[in-house]
């Protein structure tokens, strides 16, 4: 699958997310913030994802290589390492 | 891809292994010059905090993990006690506790204490590691070994991290380079994986020290002020996105901080500057999509959509922040934005000493020779500039402002003032060593003929300097850098080296006399009172008393409770009857005093109890601290001093019995060494207390609170007269 035609692919992902993203927050203001670290976890794992996806996607850019260092292929691995670090942080939070 | 141009080539293996030994050499010399200390008194702990990070560093390697992070120690404070788990930083006690768990593992049995002693050097060569990589982002090889160099020595650091000082600072500043110089790195590589580095980095540094703040706001103002000139770029999102996401995730699960990472101003700016990068991302992705009259319809439409959400959160933020007394700032953070808070409103925070504005002669002290290269740095990195050295430049302006509020901030002012003394003086190395060679290559030139054998190495524009002048030029730096060598090591052997728990004087014949009163006095209460007997001071020993001694005190450095405070100092204010029944209401057994008057030890009680009384009176009105001044407004203990300042408790404690001794001592009865006075009241007798315990300088006296008044002989006598003519 050519680089450029994942783009549109993850910029895809990255928007579906911030959807859940603004409904967590209208909930907790509408329901109240009981238990806040669920809502910190829910929210924040969402901004996470939404954030590295945006990353991922700015790395491998063909219009942005000359400023990165990195390979696509080593760009993925980051990204998935840190998703590892992000819900493992997360899942700290949850109940 | 690297930002920096550095002229310097490695010179295949040669370079490398110089550069590896250089390096190493600075880690150990950077570990040494710190052992001055160790080697001139003993391997122990010095001041006041690091007892206490002693003491749950002890909690920690004898209970476990899960048990010190739900401690709640119910022997400080008296009655109200202090959840341990909630209020400290954990990063330093974990440290040291990992390193004794490896060390155990590995079958080398170190006590805790000298694990403890020695952690801090240890961090110190990490942390030269650390701003060598920092400044090789900025400047390359030569301008970073000249920084891990400067850091590894400069005396302010030095300051905070001898041996024995077992204190936050020690690694926190460790870990505030480190998170800078990944930071760095990540924003000249674009790597998800240094970014990754960069939170884990940043969950370390707010473990480790308050002084987080800086680091979560200092990002933000660079990341605008990287939007605002032009220098948006991926990179910069991929350094700063994650980690305002995941630093608040990891900030937040740190009990100390909890959920202040979303609701203290201090981390405002760090949302703000996310929602601003946000944008201008999405600005420049929709430039390069759209045609020009397209484009500007779009984004005119796309900046009022922004501004109008931005006020809309703005004006929710403001209302939220507006609510609240201190603007959503914690105490400390205000007391740093506006230098006279703290002196109008929390009388605590102003009376620490190194809270005070520093002088010219603290920076000269603490930074010699770099004081003159800071500009110089920062001018060279204006001129040539790149992301990282931008960073540099507002890192440096902001810790030289807050280097201003506050003397104890010179140390966060330490690292940036290295870094930049080292790309100018490697800048200016550089031009002179080029200079040099290549007049040396024109004269091989012109004395071999052959003027078109060697093409010009530099481009046309550049000049160089006469030989005499880079020549006397490189002389001169060499050395001015000898002299800073010179001075550190003074600084560091003979002026922050003393455990201040230890004192020592040079006498007459050239010996050394030690005055170990402190360890005496803190020995005592341990042997010979009961473990559940409650100690009484002011709050500077309590730290110090917990972790020697061993029982409850009612106040200590942690200064969480002012009322309490106030109470104490209210106790100590009084008479010696009220005095009495607050202590006896507080279940006090011992009250314990530093009297420094016999030896002249400056920093005793009586030159601190005028801010006992000022904290005292901030609370409760009966103490007026004008009552304790001779008119007014003059300090003294002598026969001039006023009636409320005689019959105080303090001052009773304090000169029991002091006559007859000083009679013995000096000649003359009552002659306080370091008022230099004689004392006003010179028979006081004591009717509530008893001492139990003098030191034997004097300088620590504890004595024991009576259940009842001793019954005066005179008006026993007295009565018995009455009824025998009765």
């Amino acid at each position: 699958l050519c680089v450029a035609a994942q783009l549109p692919m993850y910029a895809d992902i990255a928007m579906k997310i911030v959807l859940p993203e603004c409904l967590q927050l209208v909930y907790m203001l509408l329901v109240g913030t009981f238990p806040f670290n669920g809502f910190l976890a829910g929210f924040l794992s969402s901004l996470g994802f939404f954030t590295l996806t945006g990353c991922l996607r700015l790395q491998i850019d063909p219009a942005n290589s000359k400023e990165m260092s990195v390979s696509p292929e080593r760009a993925f691995a980051d990204y998935c390492f840190a998703n590892l670090v992000l819900h493992l942080t997360v899942w700290n939070y949850i109940g | 891809m690297q930002a920096s141009s550095s002229p310097a080539k490695e010179h295949g293996m040669l370079g490398k292994a110089l550069q590896y030994a250089t390096l190493t050499s600075i880690c150990v010399l950077s570990f040494s010059i710190r052992l001055f200390s160790v080697v001139k008194y003993e391997s122990v702990i010095h001041e006041f905090d690091p007892y206490f990070n002693y003491r749950v560093t002890q909690f920690l390697t004898t209970q476990g993990f899960y048990d010190m992070w739900n401690w709640f120690d119910d022997r400080t404070w008296y009655p109200l006690g202090r959840g341990i788990g909630g209020t400290t930083y954990p990063g330093l006690i974990f440290t040291a506790g990992s390193i004794y768990r490896v060390l155990h593992a590995l079958n080398i049995p170190i006590h805790i204490q000298e694990v403890c002693v020695f952690t801090a050097p240890l961090f110190s060569a990490l942390c030269a590691l650390a701003c060598y990589g920092l400044v090789r982002e900025v400047r390359g090889t030569g301008a970073g070994m000249l920084a891990s160099a400067f850091v590894g020595m400069v005396p302010s650091y030095i300051s905070r991290s001898v041996a024995g000082s077992y204190d936050n600072e020690g690694v926190a500043i460790f870990a505030l380079v480190n998170v800078f110089f990944l930071f760095v790195k990540t924003l000249n590589t674009g790597s998800l994986a240094w970014a990754t580095t960069l939170v884990l980095g940043y969950l370390y540094m707010v473990m480790s020290w308050g002084g987080y703040s800086f680091v979560i706001n200092l990002l933000p103002i660079y990341c605008l002020a990287c939007i605002f000139t032009g220098r948006l770029s991926p990179r910069l999102y991929i350094a700063f996105a994650p980690l305002v996401v995941m630093g608040t995730l990891v900030a937040a699960s740190i009990p100390v901080i909890g959920f202040n990472a979303v609701l203290m101003s201090e981390h405002f700016g760090a949302f703000l500057a996310f929602v601003v990068l946000h944008a201008a991302m999405l600005v420049r992705y929709v430039h390069s999509m759209l045609p020009p009259r397209a484009l500007r319809v779009v984004l005119a439409s796309l900046l009022t959509l922004t501004s109008a959400v931005l006020a809309a959160g703005l004006a929710a933020v403001a209302g939220y922040v507006l609510n609240s007394p201190t603007y959503g700032w914690t105490g400390r953070s205000l007391s740093l934005l506006d230098p006279t808070y703290a002196s109008r409103f929390i009388p605590i925070i102003a009376s620490v000493s190194e809270h005070q504005p520093p002088s010219w002669t603290f920076y000269i002290m603490d930074l010699f020779v770099l004081v003159v290269f800071v500009p110089a740095g920062l001018v060279a990195c204006l001129k040539k500039r790149s992301d990282a050295s931008v960073f540099l430049v507002l890192y440096g302006v902001t810790a030289l402002y807050f280097s201003g509020v506050m003397v104890r901030l010179m140390l966060v002012l330490a690292p940036i003032s290295c870094c930049l003394a080292a790309v100018a003086i490697s800048d200016l190395l550089y031009a002179c060593a080029n200079s040099i060679k290549h007049r040396a290559q024109k004269r091989m030139e012109e004395a071999t003929h052959k003027l078109e054998a060697l093409g010009s190495p530099k481009p046309p524009s550049w000049q160089p300097l006469p030989k005499l002048v880079s020549v006397a030029a490189v002389l001169g730096v060499l050395g001015m850098l000898g002299l800073f060598v010179f001075h550190c090591i003074h600084a560091s052997a003979d002026m922050y080296s003393s455990p201040s728990i230890v004192l020592v004087t040079q006498q007459r014949n050239g010996m050394k006399y030690v005055f170990d009163d402190f360890r005496e006095a803190y020995s005592w209460l341990r042997h010979n009172t009961h473990p559940d007997a409650k100690i009484a001071s002011w709050w500077d020993y309590g730290y110090q008393t917990s972790a020697m001694s061993n029982r409850t005190v009612l106040v200590d450095n942690n200064t969480w409770n002012n009322t309490h405070i106030a109470t104490v100092g209210r106790a100590m204010s009084s008479s010696e009857y009220k005095g009495w029944k607050i202590y006896r209401s507080l279940d006090v057994d011992y009250v314990l005093v530093v009297f420094g008057g016999a030896v002249g030890y400056p920093s005793d009680d009586i030159n601190k109890f005028l801010w006992m009384v000022r904290i005292g009176g901030g609370v409760y009105p009966d103490i007026v601290e004008s009552d304790y001044l001779a008119g007014g407004t003059d300090y003294r203990v002598d026969a001039a001093g006023t009636k409320t300042m005689h019959s105080s408790l303090m001052y009773r404690l304090c000169y029991h019995e002091f006559a007859d001794e000083s009679q013995m001592s000096s000649g003359q009865r009552g002659l306080d060494r370091v008022r230099g006075t004689v004392i006003g009241k010179t028979n006081i007798k004591l009717q509530y207390f008893e001492e139990a315990f003098t030191s034997q300088h004097w300088m620590m006296r504890i004595y024991r609170v009576r259940d009842a008044p001793v019954r005066t002989p005179s008006k026993t006598a007295k009565n018995l007269k009455a009824k025998a003519k009765a």
